[in-house]
């Protein structure tokens, strides 16, 4: 398989992927109410992507690349900009067991991260996962 | 640094494995690239196999840890 297109030139130089947590979060939210969000989003569409920003203006060079693979495929798919969810943003992660983002869900489990993501585009996996 | 204690914790829970870290190669010391070759990967998805390692590293990624790229391998 060729290289990928989308490979990012200098991840530094998109400051969020980091996922600190966050003191945003107001205490003592509902975390079965975020639980049942997610569970939502994720029967909501075959193909979901929870990541930082959106399609057109990704917030992180992963996310960024994750989103421009599906692209490539034209593949349909739907994203949720967990930056601006602090309560989801903080329980997906335990929800999906992934501590970073983005993260995509393919009829309702999670598929991986950015790297997963890379790898099943090169090996041709991830085309025929989506057709 | 953050290279070494990374590299130790995945000593740990990969014992008498091949474990790389390295920096990530543009990005700043908090970025790291990630090889583990273990017999552990075996019969398990992708998926699976970097939950693996990134389940030993849940506690870094709330404090000094932002971001990795990971290559799981099966020895």
């Amino acid at each position: 398989m060729s290289e990928n297109p989308f490979k990012i030139a200098n991840p530094s130089l998109n400051q969020d992927h980091v996922d600190k947590v966050s003191n945003e979060i107001p205490s003592g939210f509902d975390e079965t109410d975020t639980i049942k969000r997610i569970e939502k989003i994720i029967s909501s569409h075959p193909l979901v992507v929870f990541m930082k920003g959106n399609s057109f203006f990704p917030q992180c060079g992963f996310s960024a690349n994750t989103v421009g693979m599906l692209t490539q495929l034209n593949a349909e798919f739907k994203t949720y900009d967990i930056l601006r969810d602090p309560e989801l943003r903080q329980s997906i992660k335990d929800f999906s067991n992934w501590p970073t983002f983005p993260q995509v869900y393919h009829n309702g489990k999670l598929l991986g991260g950015n790297d997963i993501m890379n790898e099943l585009y090169q090996s041709g996996e991830l085309k025929n996962l989506l057709s | 640094m953050i290279t070494e204690k990374i590299h130790e914790i995945l000593k740990i829970g990969f014992p008498g494995d091949d474990v790389y870290v390295g920096p990530m190669r543009g990005a700043s010391d908090d970025h790291l690239e990630i090889v583990v070759t273990s017999k552990k990967f075996e019969g398990l998805g992708l998926l699976e196999q970097h939950q693996l390692v990134m389940d030993l590293l849940k506690e870094e990624f709330k404090d000094q840890l932002h971001a990795v790229k990971i290559k799981t391998k099966l020895a």
